[in-house]
Formats: structure tokens, sequence, C-alpha cells
């Protein structure tokens, strides 16, 4: 394989990986303020796409003011799921609640279906189709927003956490939810927080692939499968961990398009993944937690 | 007090064989094809949900790869008689031994690792096979499947029709929850739990719980297996799309609405939630955003499961009912 | 020949070395004890001689035979059971499940007989029931038998323990602050049950911070400061060591 095609490889790994990690740092979010997997975390993602399309192509909003308006939408439903489905259930165990989020993809998916149909949507790139040639590979000018966006997105969360006092108090919530509670940090608006952040951080990754790849009701699951698994191969609750494992997840699975059948695409990323589990059960970045007794 | 829990198991096989003759009687009132498949499939996934009540209700250990194991006792029990003219029977057999093979092999690296660790690489276990089923196509049919998966027959009368393979599927499926509730109150059943309660603690009691972990695992491993042959056998044929990662959620979400850490749990889990499946099909579109709400309301109002929130109930009733306060204990011990 | 050989025990975490190179001899049918201010390495020691946790270098002899860097289960098989100071009850049994856990060694059923529900194994369970009932009635808990584990007050659970743990049978028996969370009558009800528990035949290993109870039932105290062994010898010796009123006078003006 030439050097070009592999950097043309790695350019759209990046920019899949982004994508990942965004949905990824959303589980990580909602991971550390209650333990739970949200399995409706790719909804969201499918949400901030066609929102944004229904208000660019549908109402007429300047495609900038669909895409921040389709987020502020899809937070709100971060929001009110978490109200709803998850505050009354905060104390009971944790399958428990990740069963209700299964039932919330399901319900999100065919509400969807319902509403927009069953064909892909799409919404024009942010600036522009005409490619930019980068050392013989093309890159196209979306897939340096997907990326730049990502990176501006994880140093604004790092900000949140370090400079903030509600940034503060959701990290130590992470580490010790016990010890925060006693140190007077109130969890439930945390856990509310966490919910709102990771629907935004969806919304975010469904308005930035939507020109790239055109969003459907259906793709949901696959996209959440995929940040899970980004989020779990960086390691567990650790947002640096997501990202990293997020890009890692996309670059591997581009490469492997170019080395190995096609077919086999995702059977290569899920290998490595468990390569990676079987080799490190803690992730790349995880912690190694022992239980004191 | 060794009577008393006589009693309460003699109760139990009661329970069982209530059960079993309510699913003989059922196919005879609503004789037509369309039930007796829906029946079968009810019957299959109780069996599966059995086996992922030991492993998630029991032993603490979370999979969301079992319809991988689902689909490898299908497939093994279509290629073994449609490319190598086996019987049924041994169709069954060899499912159970590749899936049980399987099984162990990924367990002993994969039981290494907790909670959403392990939801984690069964999941991806899954996904792997299921790109298998596709991909491998001399031999799985890739996307177009296997056809022609004969019945089970013995001495000359084949389980050919849903009403006759209901009867063998009924067998299998009582002969599991016997073997399930056995299991669940004896030395391995604690043994399980006490992994699930606290691994270190379970472990300094003498449980070698990487030895238990494993065994649970490939048990209900071999279970699906069962299950897919099953499925096999009553379709006929067997095609990827039934083995994707959303039957794998189903099954868990047939565990956990149930109740989990009782048997009886998976039982009416898998029964409820394959009639509600049924029944929702025709809303069309709707289908499953009732499917979806329904589960969601289900567990903020139980979130023990079924089973849970009935044992609930009764225990209170039985507060109410006895207004003088015998012993403390008794009125805890239903738990 | 000793019950149990410490020899050069070293645990490290990172650059903490919480239990330093410590040696130190429980007899048959002693009581002794370990004692030493928080974090003065007592549970890391439990959890290195329990297979918890591997120790760093030293040796482990239980009868004679090296134990070191044994698994916990087969520690436990061994002969040798335990207590946490952190109660580890199963809480999804009932009290009476959690001792018949304890049963697991000196029973043998397998999934197989199991699954079959085999006499053998329905014999085997009824014995277990029996058998951790008395136990239960040992420390007190018969009456809670059949109640959820999880409801428990802390000093019950302690008892709990201490019932599971004798349930399989051991020749020797470590007790990490078991006195925890018990008031006085309690505690010395306690102190009952230990003799009782020696007076049985099983050795007793306790760590406990009530000193009350220590100086009152040990034959014998080893006492740790920094991980270090710094002192061993009879109750009143101990009580008179310079190092020992050090190292806890110096606790508790940290305290203060
Ligand atoms: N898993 C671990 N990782 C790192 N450090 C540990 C770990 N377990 C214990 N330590 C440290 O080792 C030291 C000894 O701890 P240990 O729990 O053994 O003390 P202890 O004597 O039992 O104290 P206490 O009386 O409070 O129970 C402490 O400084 C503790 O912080
Ligand atoms: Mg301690």
């Amino acid at each position: 394989m030439q050097f070009d095609q592999l950097l043309q490889f790695i350019i759209s790994g990046i920019t899949s990986g982004s994508i990942y990690a965004l949905i990824a740092l959303g589980f990580t979010l909602i991971y550390n303020s209650t333990q739970v997997i949200n399995l409706a975390q790719g909804e969201f993602v499918v949400y901030g796409g066609l929102i944004a399309v229904s208000l660019y192509a549908g109402a007429g909003l300047p495609l900038f003011a669909a895409v921040l308006l389709s987020i502020i939408i899809v937070t709100l439903i971060g929001v009110v799921f978490e109200r709803l489905a998850i505050r009354p259930l905060i104390n009971h165990s944790i399958m428990t609640l990740i069963i209700v989020t299964v039932g919330a993809s399901i319900l999100f998916k065919n509400i969807a279906m319902i509403i927009w149909g069953r064909d892909p949507l799409t919404i024009p790139a942010f600036s522009g189709d005409d490619p930019i040639m980068f050392f013989g590979a093309s890159i196209i000018p979306q897939s340096i927003w997907v990326f730049g966006i990502t990176m501006v997105t994880v140093v604004l969360l790092q900000l949140f956490y370090k400079k903030t006092i509600t940034g503060k108090a959701m990290k130590a919530c992470s580490i010790n939810q016990t010890a925060a509670k006693l140190m007077g940090i109130n969890s439930s608006s945390i856990v509310l927080l966490s919910f709102a952040l990771s629907a935004a951080f969806g919304a975010i990754a469904g308005v930035l692939i939507a020109p790239i790849s055109m969003v459907s009701y259906s793709m949901g699951g696959f996209l959440g499968l995929k940040g899970f698994a980004g989020a779990v191969l960086g390691g567990l609750g650790n947002p640096i961990g997501a990202v990293v494992g997020g890009i890692l997840l996309g670059i591997l699975e581009s490469l492997s398009i170019g080395f190995i059948a096609s077919g086999y695409k995702d059977a290569v990323a899920f290998l490595i993944l468990l390569l990676v589990l079987f080799l490190r059960p803690s992730g790349i970045l995880g912690a190694r937690i022992k239980e004191k007794v | 007090m060794t009577s008393g829990r006589r009693g309460r198991l003699n109760k139990q096989w009661l329970w069982v064989g209530l059960y079993a003759l309510t699913m003989a009687i059922i196919p005879n009132v609503l004789a037509n094809n369309y039930y007796m498949k829906m029946l079968i499939v009810l019957a299959i996934n109780t069996i599966i949900v059995i086996g992922l009540n030991l492993l998630m209700g029991y032993a603490g250990q979370v999979s969301l790869g079992h319809a991988a194991f689902y689909g490898i006792g299908a497939y093994s029990s279509a290629i073994m008689t449609t490319k190598y003219g086996m019987s049924a029977w041994l169709g069954i057999v060899a499912a159970i031994l590749v899936g049980g093979l399987v099984a162990y092999l990924i367990a002993i690296p994969a039981l290494r690792l907790k909670g959403h660790y392990l939801a984690m690489a069964t999941l991806g276990f899954a996904e792997i096979v299921h790109i298998l089923f596709i991909e491998l196509r001399e031999i799985t049919g890739g996307t177009d499947g296997l056809y022609g998966v004969p019945a089970p027959s013995i001495a000359g009368f084949a389980f050919d029709t849903p009403q006759r393979l209901y009867v063998l599927v009924w067998m299998v499926l009582v002969i599991c929850l016997v073997m399930a509730l056995n299991i669940a109150k004896s030395r391995v059943g604690r043994a399980l739990r006490a992994v699930h309660g606290s691994e270190i603690a379970a472990a300094s009691m003498g449980v070698d719980t990487a030895k238990y972990k494993i065994q649970v695992f490939v048990l209900s491993g071999i279970l699906a297996c069962v299950g897919g042959s099953l499925y096999a056998s009553m379709a006929g044929y067997v095609s990827s799309e039934s083995f994707t990662l959303t039957v794998s959620i189903t099954l868990v979400t047939m565990a956990v609405c149930g109740g989990m850490g009782n048997v009886w749990g998976a039982v009416i889990g898998a029964s409820t939630l394959t009639i509600m499946q049924e029944y929702l099909k025709s809303y069309n579109d709707y289908n499953l955003v009732i499917f979806g709400a329904i589960l969601i309301l289900a567990m903020v109002f139980m979130p023990q499961g079924i089973y849970g929130a009935f044992s609930d109930l009764a225990k209170k009733l039985k507060h109410r009912l006895q207004a003088i306060p015998e012993t403390a204990g008794e009125q805890h011990a239903a738990s | 020949m000793p019950l149990l050989e410490v020899e050069n025990l070293r645990k490290q975490f990172g650059g903490l070395m919480a239990v330093d190179d410590v040696s130190f001899r429980v007899h048959r049918d002693q009581i002794k004890a370990l004692i030493g201010p928080n974090g003065a390495g007592k549970t890391t020691l439990f959890n290195a001689l329990t297979g918890v946790d591997k120790p760093t270098s030293g040796k482990v002899l239980f009868d004679g035979a090296d134990i070191t860097g044994k698994r916990a289960h087969e520690v436990a098989e061994i002969g040798i059971a335990r207590t946490f100071q952190n109660t580890q009850i199963f809480a999804n049994m009932n009290v009476l499940e959690n001792v018949m856990v304890g049963r697991h060694c000196q029973t043998k059923s397998g999934i197989f007989s199991c699954m079959l529900g085999l006499p053998s194994v329905r014999r085997e369970d009824l014995e277990s029931e029996e058998r951790a009932y008395s136990l239960l009635t040992l420390v007190g808990l018969e009456k809670k038998a059949k109640s959820s584990s999880d409801d428990l007050p802390v000093g019950e659970r302690h008892l709990l323990e201490i019932a599971r743990a004798l349930a399989t049978e051991p020749k020797l028996i470590l007790l990490d602050e078991p006195a925890a969370g018990l008031n006085n009558e309690e505690t010395s009800r306690l102190s009952d049950t230990i003799y009782r528990i020696r007076g049985n035949g099983v050795t007793v290993l306790l760590v406990e911070h009530d000193m009350g109870l220590v100086m009152e039932i040990s034959d014998e105290v080893v006492v740790l400061n920094f991980g270090k062994k710094i002192a061993e010898g009879p109750p009143l010796l101990i009580q008179q060591d310079e190092q020992v009123i050090q190292a806890y006078l110096g606790q508790e003006i940290e305290h203060a």
C-alpha cells in the first residue's frame, strides 16, 4: 500500500473515530455519574442529525442556526429522559437502569422512523465540498470540522472539569460518589447534568456526521455500539481514554478496510477490542480498581 | 425447621407440575399453526433465559452475547444435517458440543473481566460470530442462510409439524426448568450466588470462583445452543438475521423484566415478553414504540422485575394477614 | 510444630511497604492477637495470609507446609478461614444460606449431581443446613436464620461472618475487628464465643482495636506499626512495652 493511500485511510479513520469519541464521551459522563451504560446514546446522535435536517430543509432555518437549535433540543430530550425514566430508579440496580435505556432506545428509534421515515436524510456540509489535498490524500472540509469540533469539545470539557465548581463536583462524584455526597455535592443534579451533556455530545456528533454519511433512524444502535467499544477500549470512566479509544477504533476500522476484505471490517475492530480487554482488563487508560476488605 | 424447608421444596415441585400441565394444555386450546409456532418460540426463549438467569441473576455475570450461542446452536444443527446428512438428533448433540466448547474457550479469558467490561467482551464476541455467520459463505450460506433443516424423528415418528415439535420442545423445557431449579437450591447454586454477593468472601469460603463462573457460562451457552438447535428444526432454515445484538439484548431484557436471581423470573419474563412482542405486531409501525414504552414503564414500576413485584406484593399481603407478628424472621424469609 | 509460621513477610503497594518484614508464629489452640494503630498493616497481613492478595516476598507455613501464594479458595480448603473488617455478607442470600456457603469446603456435589438432584446432594444439603444452624446458635443468630442478611446491623454482620467462617471447619480462624459495632454486653458475649471456638479446637488469630477484649482473651499479642512488627509477647508485657505505648500515643497525638 502506498503512503498516500495509507494516509487516506487514516484520515477517514480519524473522522469516524472522532464521531465515536464524542459518543464514547457521552457514555463516560453518564457512566461516571450513575455507573449506567446508556444504551440509548446512539439515538441522541440520530436525533441531532434528523432534527437539524427538519430545521434546515423543513423550517428553512440557516444551516448554523438549525445545527445549534438541534443540539439544544436534543439536550432537552436528554434532560426529560433523565427526569422521567432515570431519576425514579436511581437507587435501583444498575441492570434495571440499563434495561430502561434499552427501552428508551427502542422507543426513540421507532418514533424517529414514524417522524422521518426510513430513508437516510442529509444536510449540506458546513463549508462546501471541495476537497483539500494533503500529501497526496484528499480531505473533505467536513472532516476537518468533525475533528476540530471534537477536539474543541474535549478541551472545553477538560476546562469545565478543572475550572468550574460544578465541573470539579462532577469529577469528585465520578471518583467517589459516597464521599462526594458527604461533602455536600448534590449528586442528583450532577446526574441530570451528565445526561444533558451526553445528549449534547451525541447531537454534536449527529450534526457533524450528517453531511458526510447521511442520517437514518436506524443507525443509532450501531453508532452507540462503536462508541461503547471506544469508551471501553480507552478505559471506561476516563474521558481522555474515551477520546483516545474512540479515535483509535476509527483508525483501526478504517485500516482494516484497506488491508482485509471489507466484510470483516467490523470483526477486526471487535477482535482488537477483545484482545485489548483480555490483555488489559480495564482498558488502555483505565485504572485498576481493587475493592478494600 | 427442617420440615419447613421440605414443605417449601414440595410446593416448588407443585408449581413445576402446574406449569408443565398448563404448557401441555395450551396447544389443545389454541390448535392452529400460528399459535403453535409462537408457543415453540416462547418455550425456546424460556429455555435460553433460564440459562441466562443462572448466569446473570445468580452468578452476577453479564452477557450481551447470548445470541451468538443461540446462533451457533442453530447453525451447527443446520450444517450437520444439511451438509453432512446427519440426523437431527446428532445435530442437537453437535450443537451442544460445539456451543459448549466455544463457550468454554471464550469464558476462560472473558470471565476474568468484570461488569461492563465483561458485557463488552461478550458483545464483541457475539458481533464477531455474527459476522462469521455472514462471511463464511461456504459453510453458512452467507446472507441466504441454510435451508432444509430436517425435524428430529424417533422410531418413525417425526416431530415435523409444529404440534409434534412442540411435544419435544415442551419436554426439553420441563427438563431444563427442573435442572435449573435443582441447581438453584443446591451447593452450586449457593456458590454462584456467593460469587455474585462478594467474590472475595466466596473465595475465602473455598469457592473456586473462576471455576464456577466458567461452569455457569458454559451451561448457559449450552442452553442457548439447545434453543438454537430446536429453532432450526422448527423454522427449517437458519439465517444470520435471527442472531443479532438486538436478540442478545432482548434475551437480557426478558431475564431482567421477569426478575433476576429466581428461576421462575426467567419463565415469567420470557413468556410475557414473547407474547407481548407477538401481540404488538398488529400495531405495525407503532409496535416497537409501544414495546419500548412498556419496557420503560415496567422497569419504573417494577424495578425488581415481575417476579420481584409479585413476591413483594405477596409478602405485604401476608404481613397484613398475620396481624400477630409471629417470628420476625419468617416474614423476611421469602426474599 | 507451630500451626502458622509467618516468615519475613512483605507486602508493597507502590511506594508503600504496608507489611514490612514481619515474622511470627501462632501455636495450636492459642488465641493470638494482632494489634496496631490504624493503617499499621493488619488487614493487609490477613489478605496476604489468606490468598486474597499475593505477598511481595516472604513465606507462610501452615501445619509445616508452604502455602505462600496459594489462591484464596485453596487456603480455605487447607483450613484457614477468615472474617472481613468491611463485612462481606452475601446480601442476596438469607442468614442461614450465608453460613451454608461456608460449608462449601466440606461438601463435594458437582454441578451435574446438583442438576440431577441426586439423593446424595439432598443428604449433603440437609447436613449443611443442620451444621449451619448450630453455628448460628453458637454466635447467637439462630433466631434470624431466615432473615434477609442485608438487614443485619454491623455488629451482627461480624457475628454472621464468624459463623460462616467456622462452617468451613477451619483449623485456624482469622478475625478482623469482630467487635466493631458491638456494645459492651455484646462484646463480652463475643469473648465467650471466641473462647468456645478455641474450646472446639480452632486456633484464633484476632485483629482488634478493643484493648479490653484483646488483653482479656489473648494468650499472646503481636504489635504492628507502619508495617513493622514492634513487639510480641503476653498481654501484660505488651501493655508496658515502651515502643508500643509510643506507637499508640503517637496515634493519639495525631488524632488530636
Ligand atoms: N489495595 C491497596 N492499595 C494501596 N494501599 C493499600 C491497599 N490496601 C491497604 N493499603 C495501605 O496499606 C496500609 C495498611 O493498611 P491496612 O488496611 O492493612 O491497615 P490496618 O492495620 O488494617 O488498619 P485499620 O486498623 O484501620 O484497619 C495503609 O496505609 C493503607 O492505606
Ligand atoms: Mg484493617
